[in-house]
């Protein structure tokens, strides 16, 4: 992880441009990847970053001083991504009816990359689920960041977690074994 | 078990790394939204604000134009701008008409010096009077009649 992203979390005043700007700069990457996690299409997943930080842009005036702002940029992005995963399971759900009976086309180059076991178990499992999985074990966040990431109490985080991995070992058993 | 799961977070870490560590490295694209704003505020400018703009202008032009009249109106009691340029030509005339008194004399005369360039007596600057002001009279103000006031007659009583 770069040296500035471990860095504590700096002050911001909600409404300034340009504590905006260097809050985007120092969370596009993470919000991205956690959509890449979420999504496993970095194409949408990129598509929904720029959407959520034009969505917090918005509401930045808004944003209260005490709560984490990465987080909190985190659920207006999550926020986006299951809007975006549910339009694409029922465009999904249209074609295989427009294709009964037709070969399935071939996967596209951008997909193919993140096609590993564990990007495929990802896709799988709810997308608020595969969210605190990446939130969890990819950018280390505590329970409470992943509630206020997620939009849940803090309490209910290590249940929501316990679920996920209970999910992945499933989907993963011949990859754990 | 609590060992088997620690085992299965410390997989997820490695293989999350391998997955999307990758995906962290790219370029962060120019924050856009300020030029987004400083667009939205442009077709302002461009349209309606110019539109605006001529309004007031033109406005301010009509002000200023029947203020002008409302003057000429008052001070020649009458609509017609051809009084106007009458008023305007009475009050011009006397003024050009006094230049032929001792104003009109050619310089050498009133300053007999002026002619011997370099005699050593200084010019004397020539005295000039300001034009009279038009006298402005203000408009007669209408004379009001008093309405006369009805007596109440009391009707005879049967």
């Amino acid at each position: 992880m770069p040296e500035e992203e471990a860095a504590a979390e700096p002050e911001y005043t909600p409404g300034s441009a340009e504590d905006f700007e260097r809050l985007y700069r120092r969370s596009y990457r993470k919000i991205l990847v956690t959509l890449i996690g979420m999504l496993g299409d970095p194409a949408a997943a990129e598509d929904c970053t720029q959407e959520a930080f034009v969505r917090a842009f918005r509401a930045w005036s808004s944003w209260r001083p005490g709560a984490p702002a990465e987080a909190w940029l985190h659920r207006i992005a999550i926020n986006t991504a299951v809007s975006h995963w549910r339009r694409q399971r029922l465009r999904q759900v249209g074609e295989i009816i427009k294709r009964i009976g037709r070969p399935a086309p071939p996967a596209s180059p951008a997909t193919i990359a993140e096609n590993s076991e564990l990007g495929l178990a990802l896709r799988k499992i709810p997308a608020k689920q595969a969210a605190a999985i990446v939130l969890r074990y990819y950018h280390g966040y505590t329970n409470r960041e992943i509630g206020a990431a997620l939009g849940i109490p803090e309490r209910t985080v290590a249940s929501r977690l316990a679920a996920a991995k209970a999910r992945l070992r499933v989907e993963l058993a011949d990859w754990v074994e | 078990m609590a060992r088997e799961m620690r085992t299965f977070e410390k997989h997820l870490e490695d293989e999350l790394h391998v997955l999307l560590d990758a995906q962290a490295t790219g370029t962060i694209p120019a924050w856009r939204m300020s030029a987004q704003s400083s667009r939205r505020v442009m077709p302002f400018v461009g349209g309606a604000g110019v539109a605006v703009g001529a309004k007031i202008l033109t406005g301010a032009a009509i002000a200023v134009l029947a203020a002008g009249a409302t003057t000429e109106i008052v001070i020649t009691h009458s609509a017609n701008p051809i009084d106007w340029a009458r008023n305007v030509q009475q009050q011009v005339q006397p003024s050009t008409g006094s230049q032929g008194g001792p104003h009109s004399q050619p310089t050498s005369a009133v300053h007999p010096s002026a002619s011997s360039v370099g005699s050593g007596s200084p010019a004397v600057p020539p005295r000039v009077s300001p034009p009279s002001l038009p006298a402005v009279t203000p408009p007669a103000l209408p004379s009001i009649t008093p309405l006369p006031i009805p007596t109440a007659s009391v009707p005879p009583l049967p």
